[in-house]
């Protein structure tokens, strides 16, 4: 039975620690700001502030830091939605929809679902860890290589639904990806793989890739026309979004906060996977999945609460069995290891009121990222009144400044430059970006874990059938990857009849 | 993006472009396959070694896009609108503009490239204040690089007088 009284304590504890409630305040703050500039992570933001956090007590330190992660989750889709530039690998799948909705002159909407979304995505996430951590735990130890090839596959397979008009184009633009995510070292012997002899190219530049594609193709294209203007997109209304639009997309985001739990506790499995993985089923599920792309609010809250429900699942991991489930929750380990702590099952038991009362500050992160989302989005949203001359140039200096920062290196920006012309050509010519995107965060995933299982399984293939979990994700790629396939011959045939 | 699926009406020029685009990535494709022939042969007998992932991808990549040069050619014609007056001198010369930014930023510096591109780009996309520009440029790029180098601890490169 949960001792709801160690929780009430913990809520005490915290409201009576201002210090912690300022700290975590000020960490969404700058988590929004770090995640909505291109090339600027909640890794980064984490493992920047990490150091502040030495001479502090354990509780401001920990909500400092939970706060540039939550806040960093959510801050990508703002410069997604306003400028379609993510400014996280998980917000390049809310650009699809939200970035169409500025464009229909509803970014207000856009916006307060994306802030609503991801509150409820993340608050969700950490009841979740508050009440179910232990149960849940045992189910992250359950995957393995296979179970994460199966997970990679099936990640791929959301290509096809996220291809747009011609299911063709978006197969090759995420073959390519798979192609380009090949280069660096191969996972299993180390051997570098189309890398010319640049050491730079060991490891496949995936942000540089994403912001290139997306944030300089964008700003190419208004070179074109420097008039064309976003119109009316460029005043913000009503931000908290009207309660029959919000009740619509509740199931989804239910669905979506679910299934961002799960992601976040397989290991390698981050904030982008789910972003991905809940767009999809978020458009299986519609009644109108064909809106989906063209500014469907419910891609929107889909990505959204996927990717901030991934919060709580990477920290359950963490906390109950001290896998981190991927890079920031990795840094936080540190952190609560530096603080004394030591997480695993024991942490539960020795410090369960700081760790309550941690659990209390999570839910207050989201608490003021929901206010704070809001208030800031009437700033954030003056860029859009700023001149497409001023606005273009500022983004692309942003770009190479962004991508520079990844890993100070100038060759970073090459390839950013690169991937901003190859993404100007594929958008004029009618190939979606967002698959490459998507291969690259799976592709890596997929062939090292294959690999993996083969090795484990001394070279047989039986793990594709023998194990349940990969086995239901393998059937569920193949279904998500022909039904769009099947309706688009279908549609196509019918169109053909019709015309004949 | 334009909605360029198989059925749709294509103007020459997409027609002309998709195709081109088509042939490069086949021959991207094809370069793999062929530069995978240098890597080592697999040496465990439970690996499928380090070309069998690049090999597959490619020729996936390449029977993907014959059939889609195909549907390319036979998707209906289309009347083609006349582009906006020098959009592709334009797209062509920021592109020349970052790239000259790339190659000056580690000579230059930072702040100093990064206005002297603002000024270039402000004036490619049409705005001719001299001073209004110039005072934005430098702005701009002096909020950024503080933003960066102070704020988030970025070590962007500067110019350093007397080196060298």
């Amino acid at each position: 039975m949960f001792d709801f009284s160690m929780l009430f304590q913990g809520v005490a504890t915290l409201a009576s620690s201002p210090l912690a409630l300022v700290m975590a305040a000020i960490g969404v703050v700058i988590g929004i700001f770090i995640g909505a500039m291109p090339g600027l992570t909640a890794t980064m933001g984490v493992a920047i502030l990490l150091p502040f956090t030495f001479g502090m007590d354990p509780l401001p330190g920990l909500l400092l830091i939970s706060g540039v992660f939550f806040g960093g989750v959510y801050g990508g889709s703002v410069t997604a939605i306003l400028l379609k530039i993510p400014g996280t690998p998980a917000a390049a799948a809310t650009a699809m929809d939200g970035y169409a909705l500025t464009e229909k002159g509803q970014a207000s909407l856009a916006l307060g679902t994306a802030t609503v979304s991801s509150f409820i995505g993340g608050t969700g996430s950490v009841l979740v860890l508050i009440f179910l951590a232990p149960v849940l735990a045992g189910f992250a130890l359950n995957f393995s290589a296979p179970e994460s090839f199966a997970l990679a596959v099936f990640g791929l397979s959301i290509i096809s639904s996220i291809s747009g008009a011609s299911p063709v184009k978006g197969l090759i633009a995420g073959m390519l990806g798979l192609l380009v995510a090949t280069i660096g070292l191969d996972p299993m012997g180390g051997f570098p793989r189309f890398t010319f002899g640049f050491p730079d190219l060991y490891e496949v530049p995936f942000i540089p890739v994403m912001i290139g594609l997306f944030a300089a193709a964008e700003a190419f294209k208004t070179m074109e026309d420097p008039a064309r203007r976003l119109g009316q997109a460029a005043r913000l209304g009503r931000l908290l979004p009207p309660w029959d639009k919000l009740r619509s997309v509740l199931p989804t985001i239910g669905r979506s906060t679910g299934l961002g739990v799960l992601m976040g506790m397989i290991p390698g499995a981050g904030a982008d996977v789910a972003a991905f993985v809940s767009y999809n089923e978020a458009k299986r599920f519609s009644r109108n999945p064909e809106n989906f792309g063209k500014g469907e609010l419910s891609g929107v809250a889909a990505c959204e609460s996927g990717a901030n429900a991934c919060t709580g699942g990477a920290l359950l991991t963490m906390l109950t069995l001290g896998i981190p489930g991927d890079a920031v929750t990795a840094i936080m380990l540190g952190a609560l290891t530096l603080q004394g702590l030591q997480p695993g099952p024991l942490l539960f038991q020795q410090h369960a009121d700081l760790v309550f009362t941690l659990f209390a500050g999570m839910i207050f992160c989201y608490v003021a990222m929901l206010v704070l989302g809001l208030g800031l989005m009437r700033v954030m949203g003056n860029v859009l009144k700023v001149p497409p001359a001023l606005l273009t140039p500022t983004i692309l200096v942003l770009c190479m400044v962004g991508t520079y920062a990844l890993n100070n290196s100038m060759f970073d920006v090459g390839v950013m430059l690169v991937a901003g012309i190859a993404g100007y050509f594929m958008q004029k010519y009618g190939f979606p970006a967002s698959p490459v995107v998507l291969a690259l965060i799976m592709g890596p995933m997929a062939e090292a874990n294959f690999r993996r299982a083969l090795s484990l399984s001394n070279g047989s293939l039986d793990f594709l059938w023998t194990r349940p979990i990969t086995v239901a994700l393998l059937a569920l790629a193949l279904l998500t990857l022909f039904l769009p396939l099947l309706r688009w011959l279908w549609q196509r045939r019918g169109s053909r009849h019709r015309a004949a | 993006m334009n909605d360029t699926g198989p059925d749709r009406a294509l103007t020459p020029g997409d027609r002309a472009g998709a195709l081109v685009l088509l042939a490069v990535v086949t021959v991207v494709a094809v370069a793999a396959i062929v530069l995978t022939r240098d890597f080592p042969p697999n040496t465990l007998p439970t690996d499928v070694g380090p070309a069998r992932f690049p090999v597959l991808h490619a020729v996936v990549l390449i029977v993907l896009c014959a059939i889609c040069a195909v549907e390319t050619v036979r998707a209906p014609h289309a009347a083609a609108l006349p582009p906006p007056p020098g959009a592709r001198i334009r797209v062509a010369l920021a592109v020349a503009a970052v790239a000259v930014a790339i190659a000056a930023m580690p000579h230059l510096g930072f702040p100093v490239t990064a206005a002297l591109f603002l000024y270039a780009v402000i004036w490619l996309m049409g705005r001719r204040q001299i001073l209004g520009n110039a005072v934005y440029a430098v702005a701009a790029s002096a909020a950024i690089w503080l933003l960066f180098s102070w704020g988030l601890n970025v070590p962007l490169p500067v110019l350093e007088l007397g080196a060298g």
